[in-house]
């Protein structure tokens, strides 16, 4: 379990002025919770997710992770071992200059036997689809390819709660895809909780829970289902729905029976043909 | 205009390592096109671009900007920076000052912008991307995923360039910035006739905004067209690791469970007149469902 208490956070700037970037936060998230962070561009999403495995440490408030503190420096190993963290940008979290070599590398403080350690840094880079790429450099990615690695990197800890901010902001649509349903795998048959954070509004879908965050504070905590029926709410936010979304809700206005809630590209056809048959209740 | 003609990339050239991440390029690029690149990860789009203001030199063939081979001896290539603005996928990449004051006003003042202009080219260039006057003594370091994009967008668009390469911009924008954004873009390649480029893996945007787009695999241009013409191609873009827009895929299913929709459906207006289309061929009594 994560538990964050009345967390606040001021980052001090180069100039010493001081920015607020959270705001009394309280949060607590389950083993084997999928939950997605949304919120505006500097909403706090970043600052919260670096608090989450305690690369940030709270001033003001505390973080437990299976009621540990983050604070206490004899906490670290398990915290760092207990929550995986995918960083917003891939080169911030690289150590090494070959791929298998960073994979690697966050195994080996775990005293894992060699072997397994070599057949889950294979699991981990064929789970992204970049096994090929094991002995690459890592500057000689690609932007997306980069993403990957830094994926691969965290699932090869096989933690209780992975973070992932804005994994997949520059995949292809078919990466995005096979990224999404990793995830989902991970949750469903490894009981890995994930915090997932996005400003894809279609893999929100994903999620069982979406937080909202703006200005440094949490303002909703509810399903993915019933975020997307209050779109004046989201674009407050400057976020917004799936594009069906609208065009469930535009079909409702006209006075068709289309649930809005759909998320599901099938579901939505299958809704529509039914609507179209006339025979739905 | 920017001309490709036979352009090979390597990487690693010469070494046991070397790679050929763009092969036999040939690409006519027009003055106010609003152009869409896309493709899968890895397929050379990056490395496409990085060859338009002269940031990587061809390791054969050759690349014209307005008529000029931009890498002849005698031709001073800073000429091309100038006119050809490029804007980072990665935007930590393009950034080096100390403040956002300094990193905007870097370009202008190598261009040779007077010292009385350059501010106000930069508040309009912060209006521009949507970020306040009042950050210009901060570090541009100092900031989170999305405004960083935005600092980095500002210090390229500052200079008013011809031609501007934006790699893969709404990154990491939340979807009011990045429509925004991309409306701004729009109207500067409009209105301005100047040129955008726009690698893009988001295939609603390049239908809204782009006039073509091309699609790259393995480092080849594989199709090229109008955004509308290109997305009927589904099968041939799953293959390529593309998809197409989410409102199309709806329709697309519908034609599966045997109603006659059209398969060019790309925008919710579109999918609203097309579903009481087929509403008023089912009143008829026609019915299409086996
Ligand atoms: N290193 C830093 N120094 C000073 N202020 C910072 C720093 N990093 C972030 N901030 C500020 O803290 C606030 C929250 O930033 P954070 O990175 O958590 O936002 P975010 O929700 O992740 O945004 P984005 O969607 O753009 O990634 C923003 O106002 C930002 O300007
Ligand atoms: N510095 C480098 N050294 C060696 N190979 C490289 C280098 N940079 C890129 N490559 C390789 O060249 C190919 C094309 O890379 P490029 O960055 O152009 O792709 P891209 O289409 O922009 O991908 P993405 O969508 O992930 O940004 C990739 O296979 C990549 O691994
Ligand atoms: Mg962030
Ligand atoms: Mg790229």
């Amino acid at each position: 379990m994560i538990k964050i208490e009345n967390l606040d956070c001021m980052y001090k700037t180069s100039n010493n002025q001081m920015v607020q970037a959270l705001k009394g936060i309280n949060l607590t998230i389950n083993p084997g919770e999928f939950v997605a962070i949304i919120g505006a561009n500097g909403s706090g999403k970043s600052t919260l997710a670096k608090h989450m495995n305690g690369i940030m440490l709270p001033k003001e408030g505390d973080v437990f992770v299976f009621g540990k503190n983050t604070k206490e420096e004899q906490n670290n190993l398990f915290i760092k071992k207990s929550v995986g963290m995918v960083f917003q940008n891939p080169d911030n979290q690289f150590v090494t200059s070959v791929v298998e070599e960073d994979i690697a590398f966050a195994l080996e403080n775990l005293e894992i036997p060699f072997d397994e350690m070599h057949e889950r840094v294979r699991m981990a880079l064929e789970c992204v689809g970049m096994y090929e790429y094991k002995d690459a450099s890592i500057e000689s990615l690609s932007g997306g390819q980069k993403q990957k690695i830094a994926i691969a990197g965290a699932i090869v800890m096989q933690p209780k709660f992975l973070v992932f901010d804005e994994p997949t902001s520059m995949l292809d649509p078919q990466s995005r895809e096979e990224i999404c349903s990793l995830l989902k795998r991970l949750n469903e048959t490894m009981n890995i909780g994930i915090i997932f954070i996005t400003q894809f509004m279609e893999e929100v879908a994903l999620a069982k829970r979406v937080i909202v965050m703006n200005d440094g504070k949490i303002v909703k905590d509810i399903s993915p289902g019933c975020l997307f029926e209050d779109i004046d709410f989201l674009e407050s936010m400057k976020l917004k729905a799936p594009q069906i979304t609208y065009f469930c809700l535009e079909l409702n206005k006209l006075g068709e029976n289309i649930n809005p809630g759909i998320l599901d590209l099938k579901e939505c056809a299958d809704e529509l043909a039914a609507a179209l048959k006339g025979n739905k209740l | 205009m920017i001309q490709f003609h036979n352009v090979t990339y390597t990487y690693n050239f010469n070494t046991d390592t070397c790679k050929d991440a763009i092969k036999n390029i040939n690409l006519k690029i027009l003055p106010g096109e609003f152009l869409a690149i896309i493709g899968q990860t890895g397929s050379g789009k990056s490395t496409l671009v990085e060859h338009m203001n002269g940031l990587k030199k061809p390791t054969v063939g050759e690349v014209f900007v307005s008529g000029q081979d931009i890498w002849q001896k005698k031709f001073d290539i800073t000429k091309v920076r100038f006119k050809v603005g490029l804007v980072f996928q990665y935007p930590e990449h393009q950034m080096f000052e100390q403040d956002v004051f300094s990193e905007i006003a870097f370009g202008l003042r190598n261009n040779g912008i007077a010292e009385t202009k350059i501010e106000s080219l930069i508040f309009e260039a912060l209006d521009f991307v949507g970020l306040p006057h009042d950050i210009l003594n901060s570090s541009p370091f100092d900031f989170s995923g999305g405004q960083k994009r935005k600092i980095a967008i500002a210090s390229t668009i500052a200079m008013q360039p011809d031609v501007i390469i934006l790699d893969e911009p709404t990154a990491g924008l939340d979807p009011y910035s990045s429509e925004l954004l991309l409306k701004k873009f729009k109207d500067y390649n409009k209105n301005k006739g100047k040129t955008v480029i726009l690698v893009s893996h988001s295939m609603e945007e390049v239908v809204r905004f782009a006039d073509r787009v091309i699609v790259m695999h393995n480092g080849e241009i594989k199709m090229e067209g109008e955004p509308r013409k290109i997305f009927t191609k589904v099968e041939e873009l799953n293959e390529m690791g593309l998809d197409v827009p989410q409102i199309l895929k709806v329709f697309l299913e519908l034609r599966k469970l045997g109603f006659p929709a059209r398969a060019d459906i790309y925008t919710v207006e579109e999918a609203k007149q097309e579903f009481f289309r087929l509403k008023n061929l089912t009143k008829g009594g026609k019915s299409f469902v086996k």
